[in-house]
């Protein structure tokens, strides 16, 4: 479990960053953690690795504080940065060097993620693409088993089929006592697996919900006229082939898809609407 | 955590497999320059290279030689840990960044003390060492000469070498664990550690020997050192401080605690750091 108390960020104290964030992760889901450039997203994944120490407030990770960086905590955690950079070397050797870092490590599991995004373990990462780097480095974090594995705009680079692999092998790889958060602007790409969502918005967490939560309280319709919609509980609207794609207040229950991409829109265009309404 | 043999010998096979081209390209150059320089010293040495001019040279030449080869591979090798470390500490982008390895704070101290501080600090001097044996050995005339490989020949100058470039690198090492790389105030006193001692020396010489200790020039030789000179009676004699300030106590006193400061430091960095 990941806790977070009253956390605040700064590098230059009057720019902060990060401001009294106060909230906690479970095991066993899948974070998406959203925001636009510079709302503090990969600050916030630096301070759970700790990398980054908080100004004010804590931070707990499975009962470790990450600014002690210890080698029982860092075990326990895994960061994949947005770029990759690998040492030009054998896979097999840079796995045979790496792993051990990682008690819980499988190579059966690397072997069988590797199969999937076909990447040959006899390669070498310097004559690979950057995208063949990415899976590799993805497959090999996947394939440590950390209670923790946070990543960084993970599909970034991946070609379309390798995306779609990169969903199945994550909800594979998924257990009970795992927490993963992944930070990406590219929502689509990871809305079949993201069972919680986090938006980072001027400083502070604005949406904090399970998928199921905001299904509830949020719905998306589409119609064919924008004047059929009903103006009163409409948050956001766009015009689009399929006609008028609509993300209004869920007051009649009903569970429809739930468009991760045009929610996070919304929210960064009407931050105080979407407060209003998950916080009712 | 208790220390583990393998996780240490790994954070070595990691270190040396992201800069193996940058290490070779540096050793490569170094051993083929010091070769050609040290051919060169031994050639005019011996009057094989530079014959009429070799009678006018007095052996203080030959130290200056020697010891302006261990300054040039200094800045050399400090230049080149200067890339390796910015990418060591300061990369993040890399597969596992230093401080994310699961090692502990321990383990990677004492991998940058011993491999880098250390390990580069001797690969240097005993590279400098056997190329001048090697040299000075296929000049036969040249062999019973000392005036090459100066520092090798006298203990304390090859004690106060190893320090003062420990130090050197130590302070190089120390710096690099703050997240603002312009702040570099530390590795440029740590590039200068030698040339400080230069007018420490000169100054020392002044204050005290009323300028005799360096009849010749202070910043053509080992600081703090005493020099094989001729006296006023033409006859070489070894000039030394025998002061408090004599190079062996100055190593004891001043510069090994000054080192353990250091390296005490470097190892609460490792902790503290924050990108």
């Amino acid at each position: 479990m990941i806790q977070i108390n009253n956390l605040s960020f700064y590098y230059k104290k009057k720019k902060p960053i990060l401001s009294n964030l106060d909230f906690s992760l479970e095991q066993g889901k899948i974070y998406g953690l959203f925001g636009i450039n510079g709302s503090g997203k990969t600050t916030l994944l630096h301070a759970l690795c700790g990398m980054n120490f908080p100004k004010e407030g804590s931070i707990t990770v499975n009962e470790y504080q990450p600014k002690q960086r210890t080698s029982n905590f860092l075990q326990q955690l895994f960061f994949v940065p947005d770029a990759v950079e690998l040492p030009k070397m054998r896979l097999e050797r840079f796995v045979n060097i790496y792993s051990v870092y990682y008690p819980s490590f499988s190579e059966k599991e690397l072997r069988n993620y590797l199969n999937i995004f076909n990447i040959d373990l006899l390669q070498k990462l310097g004559d690979m693409s950057f995208g063949q780097q990415k899976k590799f480095h993805l497959a090999f974090a996947m394939a440590c088993n950390t209670k923790v594995l946070l990543l960084d705009e993970p599909t970034n680079g991946l070609d379309i089929p390798s995306k779609d692999q990169f969903r199945k092998l994550m909800l594979q790889s998924m257990k009970d006592d795992k927490i993963v958060i992944i930070s990406t602007h590219q929502a689509r790409d990871l809305d079949q697996i993201i069972d919680h969502v986090l938006v980072l918005h001027d400083e502070h967490i604005l949406v904090n919900q399970g998928l199921n939560e905001l299904s509830k309280k949020i719905k998306y319709s589409t119609y064919e006229n924008i004047d059929d919609i009903n103006k009163s509980l409409v948050l956001n609207y766009k015009t689009s082939l399929k006609g008028v794609e609509v993300l209004e207040k869920n007051i009649d229950n009903d569970f429809t898809d739930f468009p991760i991409e045009f929610f996070i829109h919304t929210c960064i265009e009407k931050p105080i609407e979407i407060k209003e309404i998950l916080t009712h | 955590m208790k220390f583990s043999m393998k996780r240490f010998v790994n954070q070595g096979y990691l270190f040396f497999t992201q800069n193996i081209k940058t290490l070779l390209a540096y050793f490569g150059l170094y051993t083929i320059g010091l070769i050609l320089v040290y051919t060169f010293i031994a050639g005019v040495a011996s009057g094989i290279a530079l014959p009429e001019q070799t009678t006018a040279l007095p052996p203080a030449f030959f130290y200056a030689m020697d010891f302006m080869v261990v300054i040039i591979s200094w800045v050399t090798l400090y230049a080149v840990l200067q890339h390796i470390l910015k990418r060591r500490y300061h990369n993040t982008n890399i597969t596992i960044s230093y401080f994310l390895t699961p090692s502990s704070a321990f383990e990677k101290w004492l991998f940058d003390i011993f491999v880098i501080v250390l390990g580069f600090t001797l690969t240097n001097l005993g590279l400098m060492y056997l190329i001048s044996k090697g040299v000075t050995y296929s000049f036969s005339q040249y062999a019973d000469n000392d005036s090459i490989g100066v520092i090798f020949q006298d203990s304390k100058t090859l004690l106060a070498t190893i320090l003062i470039m420990t130090i050197g690198l130590s302070l190089q090492v120390v710096d690099f664990m703050k997240n603002d790389s312009k702040k570099w105030k530390w590795q440029a006193v740590g590039g200068i550690t030698f040339f400080i001692l230069f007018p420490i020396s000169w100054l020392l010489d002044y204050l005290f020997f009323g300028n005799t200790y360096n009849a010749q020039n202070p910043f053509t030789r080992m600081p703090l050192q005493g020099l094989n000179i001729p006296n006023s009676f033409e006859k070489h004699e070894n000039y030394g401080i025998t002061s408090p300030w004599a190079l062996d106590d100055i190593s004891i006193y001043f510069l090994i605690p000054c080192i353990i400061f250091i390296w005490a430091i470097h190892f609460f960095k490792i902790k503290e750091f924050e990108i």
